[in-house]
């Protein structure tokens, strides 16, 4: 068990989300991201390697994430950090292109990490120059109603299986000073061309007139039918 | 159906006589009309000449009974005759006249959807109004149902059927009307015609801070 | 033809919102829920009028010349020049002091007698007429020679000169004519002198003096030979200093010398305040209590038992002496006194005639504190509590005991107060300070930044309370003296508790001060000095004693609770820090065990980009008393779009350069329990000064547009989707669904000062944001008008969205301020009412307004001119009618009964 513990697995499931076409940047960059976790509560500084996530480039996000199973210790020690209403944290190393390496630090709740059957979301947010504003960790717990942590099994789930999210800054809007223009030019075109209404006087007032004749049926059968009566 | 009549003969004869005795107790008549309703109704309709009464009681018949009886006339049994004939006649038209007012609401569709239509969907007095106007008259016509039909229950037959009718016909009515207030949009129907009950959300965790000071 | 009807209903749609929306005042509501208090600021320089001293003309920090009376201290006009300090600061003020004015040598110009200098480079040179303000003549100058800003001047006959001294070279003197600017000498005219320094220079008139190690230089400036006189001070390195009053007298050491001919004229031991009044030395002795002024030897004026609310920290900057009538040979003296904490008074036969506080120009917080009970409806309460408490046994029997008991006590209070035996009313009770019937009356509670405290009645604008901290001040990075609400007054009869939290002048040390901010009266220990550094400080939620807990972080990542009983409170409280510099957030969980907390970092962002080139400008996070009624917006189909009302999101803006765009603004919304970003945006070439208002589930702020210059304003609303994930609940750590955001940018005409947006009490009324221009006026903005679901993809007709216009309107007459222009507006605070239609507001700057606002117009509240009368005439009427009537009706039937 013990040397399953130093094998790296590839993981099979990688689902790479790209949440904006990146046009912001002209330039591509490549990251690595090493990836720690703190697992025991009592021992705030102590983090253990949880893994790496590679960004060959962030303009066209390609992404391979390498993470290490969780051995039974492991296993037991966040079953604890869970019971305990504790957090789990992540710690991100993140080395850019040019070397220099930034710590980024993101915590949930353990017990929904359990709850997602280690299935957990990491995303990292970009500034205008693909700097790294932060990298963040969430996952969605399977059982939303409840907070319950003491009945967990996490014997089934060894290994993390990470979604990662490249989350680029957005472009603000622009005042729409164009768009105005034509939209008052068109409206000015329709009025002076004062739309002609070519249809027949029966195709305009049918809404009218249809219950008119309606009502006029009515009436009549009405009265005939009183006529008879009255002979 | 012979015996019946037969049955109901004699019985009519008894209550004659029983009748006369207590000519003078009138008080005691409201009991007797409570127990003997229908007779004393099938009565007064062979006696009275004016239908503007639905019944009434003739104690002064007795001078016109003073004259014998021809030999072989039999009064009761030629009365049970034509009454029986009436009986049936005024019955079809009953029954008739119960079914004209069982189909009025389903005849009244047409006009009501009519109505609706010319209406519009703004919401304004007037739509309000016949909308309104047309959710009230069925559903008071479904609480007045058996008013409406206490005339025709004289009649032997059942009127069940009619009622149902009658009902149904109301129902579809309230269904129309309920359908316009759907279609102007008066029914609670959306997420939005709730939203002012929806309480705040409970914050589970609280924070603060802010620039550092140093 | 379909179009055009489109477009006719815009038209309509625009007409009706923008009618609807109009909430001017009417003419005979003026001043009637509304003032406004006129401010000058920290007098810097200050004259008394030359003729009888009836007025002080004052020039001050807050780049504005006024003229004051001096018999009750109003402004008699006022002059505010640019808040930038490039154009606006007064670098020097003369008034003359013959009694007449200066009239220029060409005749042709109306007499002046105030001489103004603004500016740093170019200098704005303005004179004026003393009695009404009126500017006579302007022109400027601009100085070619390095440091310009250096720059000093001084009258003489006149003429302007402008003294410029190169540090460690020489000293340029230019010669102008005073009223017109032409340069009497063609060419400026330089002294050498290298001995010149910055710290060891003076200007006083037209001598500049300037120790060099045991020596005074002094250099006439005017004069063309032998301009350069020396004498030896006794020690070396003394400091040197102006003495405020003559222009040719200067400290040395402590040595008091006239410059004309280097005389002592006194020593000045003590180290007392000197002002030389007509060749008379004026000294100001202050002690504990008292401040005496003095002048060599008889006393002049001592102002006895100095009010608490003064600083005795007091400079004179401005005499007036006349001797006495009865031919005794001493002098009357007026005197105008700044104080260090901002005030400005006027003493006059050791009496203070009146106090300005001037500190209100630089406000730090404020907040709005609703009033305490009045003693009867407090009975009440009291008896509905107790009720509360016993729950268990709170029969019939008992309540009805309890309800004659209080009963009673009423009854014995009117006997007892009638009889004049009964206890004395407190303090709120007799100031008139209780609760009225739709909480419309508050206390405001102001802190500035000198560190004085002061507590004013928003309905008439008296100080009930002034107090004074001494020695504090508010924190680096921008941070002003904090000031927290930790009890409001909603639970009687436990004491409404404010606290401040300052940092100590001297040592950087971390000040607290509790105080009742009804009465300003001090709470426990009152000011309690810490012992640790502050680095940043926050109110927890729950405490005892609904008492919310204060929590410190020093510098040490140590956590303090306040009070110590409530540790257990703070578990589980996140808790985030923010550095303006490094553009680092640092996001914690606060921890409680064993009896003792402590921070587990939980998070961390980096928004300084790859160089730390983007600053983080503003850090706003929601209003933590505001309510959010509605949770969702009603769309065209009649489905709710739910508002994603997170309460722990706060914006963040940065602001940096850029090698391709120039400049490039950021804004960050980020959820500071989970540290997740919940969404970035940035403008290029874009750049401050942003203003910004965070509130429900939007966000709006102004920035001005580097590329087209012109102002901005942007929008940005935040919904979870048709579906809410949690209906009750709302946990930011159980990763809540990124929003859909929706943004619009608008084009906004004038350059924005303050924005703020309106609140009420259950937030069932709509959301205005009032925006204050640099012109002055605060305008109501309807959040209709910003709402950024105003564009061409959204359909308009139904929604009730106004069809999008890229120019946002600045609609005059939602000017809640109407004519009474706020001068350099630095802020608005808005509080609730206890009437849900109405808001409070308080404008700050170098005036105070105070107004209410009601966006949804007064719907709870029935008209001011709502006719009773007829209305009770018209209900009696009919009352009276209909049993006549019935009568009538009644007799009429016993009438026909009988036909």
């Amino acid at each position: 068990m013990s040397s399953i513990k130093f094998i790296w697995s590839l993981m099979a499931s990688v689902f790479v989300l790209i949440s904006s076409i990146s046009s912001q940047s002209a330039f591509d960059s490549h990251l690595n991201v090493q990836l720690y976790h703190s697992l025991d509560a009592n021992d705030v500084t102590g983090f253990t390697s949880r893994g790496n996530i590679t960004i060959i480039s962030i303009n066209l996000g390609d992404i391979v994430v390498n993470q290490k199973e969780l051995n039974s210790k492991e296993r037991d020690v966040l079953k604890r950090l869970a019971k305990d209403k504790k957090l789990y944290r992540l710690k991100a190393e993140v080395v850019g292109s040019d070397g220099v390496k930034t710590t980024f630090l993101s915590s949930l709740k353990a017990c929904h990490l359990i709850q997602s059957a280690l299935h957990d979301f990491i995303t990292i947010n970009f500034d205008h120059n693909n700097a790294v504003l932060g990298v963040n960790i969430k996952a969605v717990s399977l059982d939303e109603t409840s907070d319950d942590c003491d009945n967990l099994g996490l014997d089934n789930f060894n290994e993390f299986s990470t979604v990662v999210n490249l989350k680029n800054i957005e472009a603000a809007p622009i005042p729409d000073t164009q768009g105005f223009i034509q939209k008052l030019e068109r409206e000015k075109e329709m009025r002076d061309k004062g739309e002609i209404d070519n249809r027949s006087f029966i195709q305009k007032y049918w809404m009218y007139i249809v219950p008119a004749v309606i009502l006029l049926l009515v009436s009549g059968v009405t009265n005939t039918e009183g006529q008879g009566a009255a002979r | 159906m012979e015996q019946i009549f037969a049955n109901r003969t004699n019985l009519t004869g008894f209550e004659n006589s029983k009748l006369r005795t207590v000519k003078k107790l009138n008080s005691k008549l409201k009991f007797i009309k409570k127990e003997n309703k229908s007779l004393i109704k099938f009565k007064t309709m062979s006696k009275s000449s004016s239908k503007k009464f639905k019944w009434s009681l003739e104690f002064n018949t007795k001078p016109k009974s003073d004259l014998a009886v021809p030999p072989g006339f039999n009064l009761s049994a030629a009365q049970s005759h034509s009454e029986v004939a009436r009986d049936t006649d005024q019955n079809q038209l009953i029954m008739k006249k119960s079914w004209d007012v069982a189909l009025g609401p389903i005849k009244g569709i047409p006009m009501n959807l009519l109505i609706m239509y010319m209406a519009g969907n703004s919401i304004s007095i007037f739509p309000i109004m016949m909308v309104g106007m047309s959710l009230i008259r069925p559903l008071k016509a479904i609480f007045t149902t058996g008013a409406t039909f206490k005339s025709f229950e004289l009649i032997q037959n059942s009127i069940i059927p009619q009622k149902l009718i009658f009902f149904l016909g109301n129902l579809v009515n309230i269904g129309l009307a309920l359908y316009k207030c759907h279609s102007m949009g008066l029914l609670p129907t959306h997420a939005s015609d709730w939203l002012a009950f929806a309480e705040p959300q409970n914050r589970l965790e609280f924070s603060d801070g802010g620039l550092l000071f140093i | 033809m379909r179009r055009f009807k489109y477009s006719l209903m815009n038209i309509v749609i625009i007409l009706s919102v923008v009618t609807s929306l109009c909430s001017a005042l009417y003419e005979d509501q003026i001043g009637k829920f509304d003032w406004r208090k006129k401010f000058v600021g920290t007098i810097k320089f200050g004259y008394f009028d030359a003729q009888n001293a009836d007025k002080s003309i004052v020039a001050t920090d807050e780049n504005v010349l006024a003229a004051i009376s001096s018999k009750n201290g109003d402004i008699l006009w006022r002059k505010v020049f640019e808040t930038d300090n490039t154009r606006g600061e007064i670098k020097f003020l003369h008034v003359t002091r013959e009694g007449k004015s200066i009239a220029s040598q060409s005749g042709d110009q109306s007499p002046f007698d105030i001489i103004t200098v603004n500016g740093n480079n170019p200098f704005f040179f303005r004179g004026y007429n003393m009695n009404n303000g009126n500017l006579l003549w302007e022109w400027s100058i601009t100085a070619t020679s390095q440091d310009p800003e250096n720059s000093l001047f001084f009258f003489k006959e006149y003429s302007m000169y402008h003294v410029l001294p190169i540090w460690n070279s020489h000293i340029e003197v230019t010669e102008y004519h005073a009223s017109t600017g032409q340069q009497s000498n063609p060419t400026t005219s330089s002294i050498f002198a290298a001995y010149i320094t910055k710290d060891n220079c003076v200007l006083n008139g037209q001598y500049f003096a300037c120790i060099v190690k045991e020596q005074l230089l002094v250099i006439d400036l005017i004069a063309d030979q032998n301009n350069l006189r020396t004498k030896a001070i006794e020690s070396p390195n003394s400091s040197i200093k102006v003495i405020r009053g003559k222009d040719n007298v200067i400290q040395v050491g402590k040595s008091v010398l006239n410059l004309e001919d280097l005389t002592v004229i006194y020593e000045n031991k003590n180290d007392v305040e000197l002002y030389i009044e007509s060749d008379k030395i004026i000294r100001v002795v202050q002690n504990e209590k008292d401040v005496k002024i003095l002048t060599e030897n008889a006393e002049l004026s001592s102002i006895e038992d100095l009010p608490e609310t003064l600083d005795n920290n007091l400079k004179i900057m401005a005499t007036k002496c006349k001797p006495k009538r009865d031919d005794t040979n001493q002098i009357a003296c007026r005197f105008l006194l700044s104080t260090n904490d901002g005030a400005i008074a006027l003493v006059q036969q050791g009496k203070i005639k009146w106090v300005r506080e001037e500190s209100l120009t630089k406000i730090s917080a404020v907040e709005f504190i609703e009033l305490s009970l009045s003693d009867a409806q407090g009975a009440i309460e009291e008896e509905l509590n107790s009720g509360d408490e016993e729950h268990s046994n709170s029969d019939i029997l008992s309540s009805l005991y309890r309800r004659l008991h209080s009963q009673y006590g009423m009854i014995k209070n009117i006997v007892l107060h009638l009889l004049g035996l009964g206890p004395p009313p407190s303090f709120s009770q007799r100031a008139g300070l209780v609760r009225d019937d739709f909480g419309l009356h508050k206390m405001m509670v102001i802190m500035t930044k000198s560190g004085k405290l002061f507590g004013i009645d928003n309905v008439s604008g008296k100080q009930h309370w002034v107090r004074v901290l001494k020695n504090s001040e508010g924190f680096s990075n921008g941070q002003g003296i904090r000031l927290l609400v930790q009890r409001t007054s909603k639970f009687y009869p436990l004491p409404t508790q404010c606290v401040i939290i300052a940092r100590e002048k001297i040592t950087g040390n971390g000040i607290i001060f509790q105080f009742n901010p009804l009465s300003g009266q001090t709470i426990d220990k009152g000011l309690l000095n810490l012992d640790y550094k502050i680095k940043q400080a926050a109110l927890l939620n729950y405490g005892d004693n609904f008492l919310r807990p204060i929590l410190l972080v020093d510098t040490n990542d140590n956590v303090h609770i306040l009070p110590e009983s409530s540790l257990k409170q703070a578990d589980g409280f996140f808790f985030y820090t923010v550095n303006r510099q490094t553009g680092f957030l640092n996001g914690y969980m606060i921890q409680h065990e064993n009896n003792k907390v402590d921070l587990l970092p939980t998070w961390n962002l980096n928004l300084g980009g790859t160089e730390n080139e983007q600053k983080i400008t503003h850090v706003v996070s929601k209003n933590s008393v505001e309510r959010v009624h509605s949770q969702g917006r009603v769309l065209a189909d009649r489905s709710v779009l739910y508002k994603y009302i997170n309460p722990n999101l706060i914006a963040v803006v940065t602001e940096g350069p850029d090698s391709i765009h120039k400049y490039m603004l950021n804004v960050h919304l980020i959820d500071v329990v989970s540290g997740s970003i919940v969404f970035s945006m940035n403008h290029r070439r874009a750049k401050g000064p942003v203003r910004i208002v965070h509130s429900e589930n939007w966000l709006v702020y102004s920035f001005y547009n580097e590329k087209i210059r012109r102002n901005e304003i942007t929008s940005i609303e935040l919904y979870e989707g048709k579906t809410q994930t949690n209906s009750t609940i709302w946990s930011s750590l159980n990763a809540p669904p990124s929003p859909l955001v929706e943004r619009q940018t608008y084009i906004i005409s004038s350059s924005i000062a303050a924005l703020r947006e309106t609140i009420t009490e259950k937030g069932i009324t709509n959301k205005h944001v009032l925006m204050a221009l640099d012109s002055g006026a605060v305008v109501e903005m309807p959040w209709m008008l910003l709402d950024p679901r105003r564009n061409s993809m959204v359909p308009t007709e139904y929604e009730g969205i106004i069809p999008y216009i890229p120019e946002l309107v600045i609609q005059h007459e939602n000017t809640i301020n109407y004519n009474q222009t706020i001068a350099k507006i630095s802020g608005i605070y808005t509080a609730a009412s206890g009437l849900e239609s109405t808001c409070l507001v308080m404008v700050y700057g170098l005036d105070i307004f105070v107004t209410r606002v009601s966006p949804s117009k007064t719907f709870d509240l029935l008209k001011e001119d709502f006719d009773y009368f007829l209305i009770s005439i018209v209900l009696i009427g009919l009352i009276t009618a209909s049993y006549v009537v019935k009568h009538l009706a009644a007799k009429k039937t016993i009438k026909q009964a009988w036909k």
